[in-house]
């Protein structure tokens, strides 16, 4: 076929290049583009009003290594991941198994489904004021519920004398860490489980047939055939929700003084590279170094992931195959 | 001789009125703003008088703004003639080097104008921004409680409970014993922030090294006392609690009453925040000018370095910010406390405001204004002021010494800002 270039052949092919042309342009000019500059402003000394600058060689990266804040910030970025994640797949496949189960014949699914995805809907900057003002201190609704409703107090000491107080949630380092972790887990459980759902309807109803055939009760399909056919899907969950996580801005910038308050303990890398490029001195040099710093971070662990959980049952037949 | 020296003076007086002419201003003003404040000045007031000249006007929202202004000026290309400027990033454009020089027109209006706005519109001796408005703070407190735990609600004799620090604080401590814990002296210890800022001797930055100011550590102090005797509401400014205290309705977690005996507000401050968030105590306030002076907030206007029509937009901003006739109509428009001494001498006796129980805001403001630093404040004074803020709450609430606080601030100031 392909040798026979027949003249309506090729002109069909070139029309193909000009309905991509738009996505090529608009990647080209807003995604290409400002990832390079970024890439070449970490070379660079811009800061403050100028749009001149200087190469400075890896002046920024000697500094980002040192920069005890900016580690800070890394951890802080993971243990908010790591308390939303964990419970948020093992919660999202508790649900999706139910959801996707044929045998328990639940009614409404469409209707839980969509339930569970809404919180996705809302604008991160709305949740976290939303937050804000459900844990504010001394007169929040979450404290009001807690102290005239249950009437559980904070002790607090005034002029030397123990008194009953409102919680302050957001000067406890736990407790605000733990509030961020509960927003992200709840925005973005919904998406997992759609994701999840989606891995288990793909997997083929003639395993689950002939186990049941074989006399499997559910407990051993979903042990022996769902999890382990999911494990290529949850691999894709956990590098993306990682790779989103590393990113993670908004609730913990609007949550609080947009600094990462209490202690700067919920200062996410992403909100320490918005503090120094448009907080301080606008130092746009050094938060390009952050963001790539951030980048190679996310790079780096992903291979970890991949190489650790990939399936290896393939690379193991091989070696086998070799030593024969 | 004498015909030609004549002659001659009078061709001298017809060259020099020509070239006044000439330099009159004309075309076209690309005016950019957050405040719609001055919209209003350009359709009312300006356009009006000078129809030769032809303004664009945009606005932006004040959280957008520096972020919209700050690639065109660096970079020049479509970048506006004339700017609005918030006195919170007001300083960064000042020591920038990109706006246009203005010391002539400062120089002219020097006399009659108040001083510190000029002191914060200057940088290495030159003059970049002029204000229309000053915005000085006083102590707004709430007559019936001054009667009732302090004996009288007259602003002169209030005022001596307030003079200092250690008379604020003895003051708070008769409040609290005297309303057996109900009263407190303010709701939020961030209410006292300006007023220890205004009561600085040198400002944030000295040589290029950071300064922590004797009236910061001073408020730091002040704060743990407040909490720790319990003479404060424990509220945050601009929170639910905050303004459930201007109207008299806040309550404690036990649902106990809570009164508030003051708010540290500017001249902003009265009409936007005190008139619109408790009208139904109306009449009972009053102000006095606390412990120290401070200023909070203002609008300045500026002009691109690189402008096309560098005549205009100094006659435009001298219109605004200094015009006798315009602030004069102007002030008796919105009632808003004007830069030009000359309009306030000559009207601050018309005032008598309702809502503070027929005080004379207008001239109490005028002795106030006078007492405004104005060379204390920097381009870097918030990104400082943020960091010092969880210091600052992190000592008051007993989660650091004083020491380590301090420490930890200055760090995370060297790291972001290279201090």
């Amino acid at each position: 076929m392909k040798q026979k270039t027949i003249g309506n052949e090729t002109r069909i092919n070139r029309w193909g290049y000009f309905f991509v042309l738009p996505f090529v342009l608009v990647f080209l000019l807003f995604n290409l583009y400002p990832t390079f500059y970024t890439f070449m402003l970490a070379f660079t000394d811009l800061r403050g009003l100028r749009v001149d600058f200087k190469f400075s060689g890896l002046d920024n990266f000697v500094k980002l290594v040192s920069d005890q804040y900016f580690w800070g910030a890394v951890g802080n970025t993971f243990i908010i991941w790591g308390w939303n994640f964990f419970p948020q797949l093992g919660i999202a496949l508790l649900l999706s198994i139910w959801l996707s189960d044929i045998r328990l014949k639940l009614k409404c699914k469409g209707f839980f489904r969509a339930v569970v995805y809404m919180p996705n809907l809302l604008t991160a900057a709305s949740v976290a004021l939303l937050f804000r003002s459900l844990f504010g201190y001394p007169g929040g609704p979450v404290n009001q519920f807690l102290n005239e409703t249950l009437g559980i107090y904070h002790t607090g000491v005034i002029d030397g004398q123990q008194v009953q107080q409102a919680f302050n949630f957001f000067r406890d380092v736990t407790m605000t860490r733990g509030i961020v972790a509960f927003i992200q887990w709840w925005m973005w459980y919904g998406n997992t489980i759609i994701m999840l759902m989606a891995g288990i309807t793909s997997i083929s109803a003639s395993l689950y047939e002939s186990a049941v055939v074989d006399g499997a009760n559910s407990r051993q399909t979903t042990w022996y055939i769902t999890l382990p056919m999911l494990r290529p899907m949850m691999l894709y969950i956990l590098v993306t929700s990682m790779i989103g996580g590393m990113q993670m801005f908004d609730i913990p910038f609007l949550l609080t003084d947009m600094r990462g308050a209490p202690d700067f303990k919920i200062r996410t890398s992403i909100v320490y590279m918005y503090n120094m490029a448009f907080q301080g001195r606008n130092d746009y040099a050094y938060a390009a170094a952050i963001s790539i710093g951030v980048f190679l971070i996310t790079i780096i662990l992903s291979l970890i992931i991949f190489f650790f959980l990939q399936d290896r049952s393939d690379l193991k037949k091989k070696h086998v195959g070799g030593t024969k | 001789m004498k015909k030609f020296l004549i002659v001659l003076a009078a061709a001298v007086v017809l060259m020099t009125g020509c070239a006044k002419k000439e330099a009159k201003a004309s075309g076209t003003l690309v005016v950019w703003s957050f405040t719609d404040e001055l919209k209003t000045m350009i359709d009312k007031y300006y356009s009006p008088s000078h129809p030769d000249v032809k303004i664009e006007y945009s606005l932006t929202p004040t959280d957008q703004f520096p972020n919209k202004l700050d690639p065109v000026l660096a970079s020049g290309q479509g970048a506006p003639d004339v700017f609005a400027l918030e006195a919170a990033f007001v300083r960064k454009y000042i020591e920038s080097g990109l706006l246009l020089d203005i010391t002539d027109i400062a120089n002219d209006v020097k006399a009659k104008e108040l001083a510190y706005p000029i002191e914060v519109g200057t940088f290495n001796g030159k003059v970049y921004g002029l204000s229309w408005q000053g915005t000085p703070g006083a102590l707004f407190y709430r007559r019936s409680l001054a009667k009732k735990y302090l004996g009288t609600d007259d602003p002169a004799e209030v005022q001596k409970n307030f003079t200092d620090l250690n008379k604020f604080l003895e003051t708070a401590a008769l409040l609290k014993d005297k309303s057996k814990g109900k009263c407190v002296v303010v709701s939020a210890t961030g209410d006292l922030f300006m007023p220890f800022k205004g009561a600085r001797k040198a400002p944030w930055v000295v040589d290029g090294k950071l300064n922590v100011d004797p009236a910061m550590l001073s408020y730091m102090d002040i704060c743990k006392t407040l909490k720790d005797k319990g003479y404060e509401g424990r509220q945050g400014q601009w929170s639910e609690g905050w303004f459930a205290g201007m109207k008299g309705t806040l309550k404690d977690e036990k649902g106990a009453d809570v009164e508030v005996f003051s708010y540290f507000l500017p001249t902003w401050g009265l009409h936007y925040v005190l008139k619109t968030n408790a009208p139904d105590t109306s009449g009972d306030w009053a102000m006095c000018p606390g412990p120290a002076g401070y200023s909070w907030g203002g609008t300045w206007v500026a002009a691109y370095k690189g402008t096309k029509n560098p005549v205009a937009a100094k006659d435009f901003i001298k219109y605004v910010t200094t015009d006798d006739t315009f602030l004069e109509a102007w002030a008796k428009d919105t009632g808003d406390y004007v830069s030009n001494n000359t309009v306030v001498a000559k009207i601050k006796d018309t005032y008598s405001e309702p809502f503070l129980g027929g005080q004379n805001h207008y001239a109490a403001f005028a002795t106030m204004a006078a007492s405004v630093n104005g060379k204390l404040m920097q381009g870097s004074d918030q990104a400082i002021e943020g960091l010092f803020n969880e210091a600052v709450t992190a000592y008051m609430n007993g989660e650091k010494t004083k020491d380590k606080a301090i420490e930890d601030f200055k760090s995370q100031v060297n790291a972001q800002l290279g201090f």
